[in-house]
């Protein structure tokens, strides 16, 4: 397995807080992985921890097998928080000046700007951009010197719907067309599940599964919504056919996870015991609500 | 480690507080070498460039000299692209040494400054070379390497500009306080062993053999800074 990624038992603690509590982490080459998890569940810190901006109490990072970020840290792009941007430069001047430690020449920046849709910006001054703007320059930095991982933090923070578009088929293009394998944090899950190939669900610094985004599709679990009046005597019709820890009530839905096959009876029982049936359909768990469920929210 | 240096090179020239520390110090030596002369008309001695060069450089890194070493070594953290730079894989250590070496480059810059701008000032008074003075200027520029090293590493430990700025400022003249209060109590001499201390003894008689005292002193100093400076680093967050 060509690992790109691999965490050993990540601890991190700040006094006596134990942030990052055993992390075990394998991303491999070609991988979209998202990271996903609540605000302060330590997505953040787990990115900083293997970019050795801040040292784990415990564990070990490697790289591409068995290296460290000293030794491959060129390979390795990453727009952490907000972009480490010097304001008072251009954005030709920003990707200039770092495109001399990354080693990257003028034609990789300027396919950079026109990549991430800053072209006719890239003598503008980064402190007259816009937070949207600076995002992009963000990625454009961590994208400069041709990295073969990426790990990107909330990446489409501050994006209009149209930049957010963007992003994602720049994301799906890079990994397609070269390869490169990604780490997005983000808490817009269904952004996320439009490029993502694994995820890694984190909550209150473990993580608690990671999961091929295929696996998940199956995980997610197949149901039939009903949308009636009378709820209560409606509930008890379909408790006759379905088990009662199937059946869950949202709002003025009813919805059953087993016994799909028999939902036109359960309509038709339902007509039957007087109570009008608006629609049924079938349905699917949203990423967002298999994640509620996994972190018991 | 070479890309770390080309990209500190860059920052130095295109630093506007390199040059006015430059400028500023420029225009200071003008105004004493005008200040001078009323001096020697009002019958005092008159400097001639060797002396002038030396008088200039054991002031160095100045107050204008320290500020510049706060600005420049902590121009990553202030804009916060230390992050580009540590998560692409280089340590914070080589980030600190080439702050070392671009930051003494810039102070050695002003030195040079002194050295042309004295000859063509108190050129016309003569050279006034004796061999002592040979000695004088290489503790100097030993004492400015190892000053520029010790006010970097707190500039970068610190890393905050207002915090960093008020530290190496105070820091050194407390401790110089705090030394002729023991010297007045106790009548035991520290100060001329404390970094900021140990060149203007030396140029109280800036003979061969007291050379060795000094070099030693300040290798003691940069041995400690390195070492120390890099423990408390390695563990430092980068935000």
């Amino acid at each position: 397995m060509d690992l790109i990624l691999e965490t050993n038992g990540i601890i991190k603690k700040y006094g006596n807080k134990t942030v990052l509590n055993n992390i075990n982490m394998k991303i491999k080459r070609g991988d979209i992985y998202g990271f996903i998890g609540k605000n302060g569940a330590g997505k953040t810190t787990f990115m900083r921890v293997v970019l050795s901006l801040t040292r784990p109490t415990n564990g070990e990072v490697y790289f591409f097998g068995d290296k460290k970020i000293e030794d491959v840290g060129l390979k390795v792009g990453s727009l952490i928080e907000s972009p480490g941007l010097d304001f008072s430069l251009s954005a030709y001047e920003n990707l200039k000046r770092f495109s001399i430690i990354y080693g990257a020449d003028d034609e990789n920046i300027y396919e950079l700007l026109k990549l991430v849709g800053l072209s006719n910006a890239k003598d503008k001054k980064v402190k007259n951009f816009s937070l949207g703007m600076k995002q992009r320059l963000g990625i454009a930095v961590a994208l400069l010197g041709n990295p073969e991982f990426v790990l990107l933090d909330e990446p489409i923070n501050g994006l209009d719907p149209e930049g957010i578009k963007e992003i994602r088929d720049m994301i799906l293009k890079l990994n397609k067309e070269k390869n490169i394998t990604f780490l997005i944090s983000s808490h817009l899950l269904d952004e996320l599940s439009k490029v993502v190939t694994r995820y890694g669900i984190i909550n209150n610094g473990v993580l608690i599964e990671e999961i091929d985004a295929k696996e998940l599709e199956d995980k997610c679990k197949n149901k039939v919504v009903f949308e009636c009046d009378n709820q209560k005597k409606a509930i008890d019709i379909i408790k006759k056919t379905v088990p009662e820890e199937d059946i869950e009530i949202k709002k003025d839905k009813i919805e059953i996870t087993s016994h799909l096959k028999e939902a036109s009876k359960i309509n038709k029982d339902l007509v039957k015991g007087g109570i009008l049936v608006n629609a049924f359909y079938p349905n699917k768990d949203s990423l967002e609500e298999y994640f509620m469920k996994r972190i018991g929210g | 480690m070479k890309r770390l240096l080309r990209l500190q090179i860059r920052n130095l020239f295109h630093s506007k507080m390199f040059y006015f520390y430059l400028i500023f110090n420029s225009i200071m030596v003008v105004v004493g070498y005008f200040l001078s002369n009323i001096m020697t008309e009002l019958g005092g001695t008159t400097t001639k460039v060797f002396q002038s060069i030396i008088n200039l450089m054991s002031s160095e890194p100045d107050f204008i000299g320290q500020i510049f070493i706060i600005v420049f070594v902590c121009s990553e953290f202030h804009s916060g692209t230390i992050k580009n730079i540590i998560g692409r894989g280089y340590t914070r250590f080589q980030l600190l040494l080439s702050k070392y070496v671009v930051a003494t480059i810039g102070v050695l810059c002003t030195n040079i400054l002194y050295v042309i701008i004295s000859f063509i000032l108190y050129g016309k008074y003569g050279i006034g070379f004796e061999t002592n003075m040979i000695y004088s200027i290489i503790i100097c520029l030993i004492a400015i390497v190892v000053l520029t090293i010790f006010y970097s590493t707190i500039a970068f430990v610190l890393e905050k500009n207002l915090i960093g700025i008020l530290t190496i400022i105070f820091l050194p003249r407390v401790i110089d306080l705090s030394f002729l209060a023991i010297y007045n109590f106790f009548k035991v001499e520290l100060d001329s062993y404390w970094i900021t201390g140990i060149l203007p003894k030396f140029l109280d008689n800036p003979t061969l053999g007291n050379m060795i005292q000094p070099i030693i002193l300040f290798i003691i100093y940069l041995i400690i800074i390195v070492f120390v400076g890099n423990r408390i680093i390695w563990r430092k967050e980068i935000k």
